[in-house]
């Protein structure tokens, strides 16, 4: 372990009435363990690790409700909770994902009857950048697609990232007004 | 948390006063504050969040699904689970046996989960319990209560006797057609009123005995310093089974008295309706909230 | 990818520099694919696979067994890849780590769910029974690229392999031993091979006591977004265990002959442009072919060598 780093530790769990039919799933399955394992690696540079050395930060999610981009979302929503718990981070973590549609066209947030019909693919960024931090395709797309989907998924991102900045500083301003009352 | 001797024993006095002092100046019978929402999640029938002013948080979702009466002999699985412990842990399978239990005792539901002289519905209680400073029974039967007053069904198009021929369910479209499963209680409370088939979930509430005295909701610290831990069910306007008594946590448990047991019913008695009445208001105020939003 | 082997700091410092230059410690360029050593048992579908040094061995048998309930039309197939401290010291037996935990789900997603083996033609009757296919890893010795072999070993095994005969009579289904009838082989809708590149963080190389915050990604960024010039990474391809020791992030690419992209997985770590990612699925391409060549040619040289005292070559396949 990096003692001059923070150390965090992403426990997702999954609710049996999130999907349309019941399911419950074990705590450790595969998927989700890899997606904590994800999720962690990714938070690992986003996070400034070296002002909190020998720390241990926890992350717990709670899957409610699913309708495609689980993983997507629950980047995004772990990204607004460092940014509560007032974690010093270098940017916005945001996550997005692109679903291919017929081969051709690119499908933006693709719901779960997308998702399970269309491969999809999904992508993390820090900040505004074009630099990919976190990449994840499960199903067949073709090589030569590839590009407009990961354009189409970053810009996705990029618009996340703005709108998750919008309601971190209205909800900043809320809280400063509600304390100076 | 943690109290040292001298806490502790400041603490026990003072709820052991006659008229007790409780450390938040509540009476006996008095709840803490809490935040109620119903119908939160779009995948379950019927769902539920509580948040308590001391930051439990709760949410339950109820699902239902067909299957045939003869193959199950529960109609109602209550499954909780419990933020940061391990899955079957104690406190989480003793909630879970103390709500399957009382619901799967109750014939009405029973009779409402039938749809033809095959079929029944079969109810899928989850509860996640977030977080809890307190004992986390109170705050998941709130929350149950109110997901099952906020639990649909869909309406049954096919017909309900197929004891001749056997006929797999058919169900309306039209999700604005669904029935509830539970009448929706006057708010006034006249018993008097209410038919036999009228139903409502059962409440759980738990009390804790310090000393001679009873009082419902304890906190943390007042868990601690409490002999043992009652919780009495309140279903339709009444007192009804179970009632038992269930560790808490106290550090020095004890039996408790007649008169002990007698201060519980009347304390019972006097918030049990209450409690379900503002449930209901919540309840109702979410689905007027809802269907004005179309 | 076992837990992080402890390597001094000038060991570290050697190899990150000689990275720096573009070069290796086994003298390969940074975008070269060790040899692959592709070799087939006695038995059929037995394959052995060495990359540089590392070693393993895949064995596939089939069984009969039941269908699972949702799929009735389909065979199982399992991939069990359990590393044991055979194959290194660094990783303990009978606990899987959360890298191990990774590295199945990816050699489970390249290879299972990108339906490399048709499972429907593993049905025998529908609902009743199918065959059970199963790969078994086993390695033998780790010196990095463990995915990219086990993927390599795991679809040649399967191509190698040839499951009984089975035909039905009434109610009844028969099994007809090697023996009696010429051995079917699996149906293989294509060969998917996996690519690990690993990127190392080009600011910290050599590694010094600056600022921290200068080695961070995301920081090396100017106001206006535009990459500065430490921004890129170092590209390594199929590195050895001291090098995925120090790697700051890794990618892989599972891709097939058809152009077909099966699998990308970058789970987490230090970001890499998407450019980057472009120009890594296309090299992964280009070594996808020639190792799927490899595969074939060996295949064949493992065919001819079993016909070599038939007058006809032996096969299973009807002409239609």
């Amino acid at each position: 372990m990096n003692l001059d780093s923070t150390f965090l530790s992403v426990n997702i769990s999954v609710s049996p009435f999130s999907t349309v039919d019941r399911k419950k799933r074990p705590r450790n399955d595969r998927r989700i363990q890899e997606c904590a394992m994800s999720i962690q690696r990714t938070f690992q540079e986003a996070i400034m690790g070296h002002l909190h050395s020998r720390t241990e930060i926890v992350i717990s999610l709670h899957v409610l409700a699913q309708d495609g981009g689980f993983f997507a979302a629950c980047i995004n929503a772990t990204s607004l909770a460092l940014i509560d718990a007032g974690v010093p981070m270098y940017d916005y973590v945001s996550a997005c994902s692109t679903a291919l549609y017929d081969s051709i066209s690119p499908l933006l947030d693709p719901n779960n009857a997308e998702e399970s019909d269309l491969p999809f693919l999904t992508v993390a960024t820090i900040g505004k950048t074009e630099k990919v931090s976190m990449l994840l395709l499960e199903s067949k797309v073709p090589l030569d697609r590839l590009e407009s989907l990961i354009a189409v998924t970053i810009s996705g991102c990029h618009s996340l990232r703005d709108q998750m900045d919008r309601q971190v500083r209205k909800h900043g301003h809320l809280r400063i007004t509600k304390r100076s009352e | 948390m943690k109290y040292s001797p001298a806490e502790l024993s400041y603490l026990k006095e003072s709820l052991k006063a006659s008229p007790p002092i409780r450390p938040d100046a509540r009476l006996e019978t008095q709840l803490r504050p809490i935040e109620a929402i119903s119908n939160i999640l779009p995948t379950a029938n019927g769902s539920a969040r509580i948040r308590a002013s001391d930051g439990g948080e709760c949410i339950v979702g109820v699902k239902a699904k067909v299957v045939p009466t003869s193959s199950t002999s529960e109609l109602i699985n209550v499954d909780v689970e419990i933020s940061g412990l391990k899955e079957n842990n104690s406190l989480a399978s003793t909630l879970s046996s103390i709500f399957q239990s009382t619901l799967n005792s109750s014939q009405s539901l029973r009779q409402r989960l039938k749809l033809t002289s095959r079929f029944s519905f079969k109810l899928f209680i989850d509860v996640l319990v977030l977080s809890n400073q307190s004992h986390p029974l109170g705050l998941v039967s709130l929350t149950i209560y109110l997901a099952l007053l906020s639990t649909k069904l869909p309406l049954l198009t096919s017909s309900t006797d197929d004891s001749k021929a056997e006929e797999v369910p058919v169900f309306h479209d039209d999700w604005d057609q669904a029935r509830p499963l539970c009448d929706i209680p006057v708010t006034q409370s006249d018993s008097s009123k209410k038919s036999d088939s009228h139903w409502t979930p059962p409440l759980i509430l738990l009390m804790a005995v310090v000393g001679e005295n009873i009082f419902i909701d304890p906190t943390n610290a007042e868990e601690q310093v409490a002999s043992t831990g009652l919780f009495i069910s309140w279903s339709n306007g009444s007192i009804s089974a179970p009632l038992r008594t269930l560790d808490i946590g106290s550090t020095d448990p004890q039996g408790i008295s007649s008169t002990v047991l007698s201060k519980a019913y009347s304390i019972v008695e006097q918030c049990g309706q209450e409690i379900s009445d503002s449930l209901t208001a919540v309840y109702v105020q979410d689905e007027d909230a809802s269907s004005s939003d179309f | 990818m076992p837990k992080r082997k402890d390597i001094s700091l000038n060991e570290r410092q050697f190899i990150l520099s000689l990275l720096k230059d573009s070069q290796r410690l086994d003298g390969r360029a940074i975008d070269q694919f060790r040899k692959v050593d592709l070799k087939f048992g006695d038995s059929l579908g037995h394959a052995e696979v060495q990359l540089g040094k590392t070693r393993l061995v895949v064995r596939v048998s089939a069984e009969v067994s039941k269908p699972y309930e949702d799929r009735p039309y389909e065979g199982t197939f399992i991939i069990t890849t359990d590393v044991s401290s055979m194959a290194s010291p660094l990783f303990e037996n009978n606990r899987s780590s959360d890298d191990e935990m990774l590295m199945t789900r990816l050699i489970e997603k390249a290879i299972r769910r990108s339906n490399a083996l048709d499972l429907e033609s593993l049905c025998i009757v529908a609902g009743k029974s199918c065959w059970m296919i199963r790969a078994d890893v086993h390695y033998l010795s780790y010196d990095g690229g463990l995915v990219d072999a086990s993927c390599i070993g795991v679809i040649a095994a399967l191509m190698h392999f040839r499951r009984p005969d089975t035909s039905i009579d009434g109610d009844q289904t028969i099994i007809h031993s090697v023996e009696e009838r010429v051995p079917v082989p699996l149906s293989i809708l294509h060969v998917p091979i996996c690519v690990t590149f690993s990127f190392f963080k080009v600011d910290e190389v050599p590694s010094s006591t600056e600022n921290p915050v200068a080695a961070i990604p995301g920081s090396g960024q100017s106001a206006n977004g535009v990459p500065t010039a430490d921004d890129s990474a170092i590209l390594v391809i199929d590195a050895t265990a001291q090098e995925e020791a120090l790697r700051h992030s890794e990618l892989t690419i599972t891709i097939n002959k058809n152009r077909d992209i099966c699998q990308i997985a970058k789970p987490g770590g230090y970001s890499v442009e998407a450019l980057t990612i472009l120009e890594c699925a296309n090299k992964a391409y280009k070594i996808a072919t020639n190792i799927t060549d490899l595969i074939y040619r060996r295949l064949k040289e493992d065919e001819s060598k079993r016909n070599a005292g038939n007058l006809v070559p032996l096969t299973a396949e009807n002409e239609r």
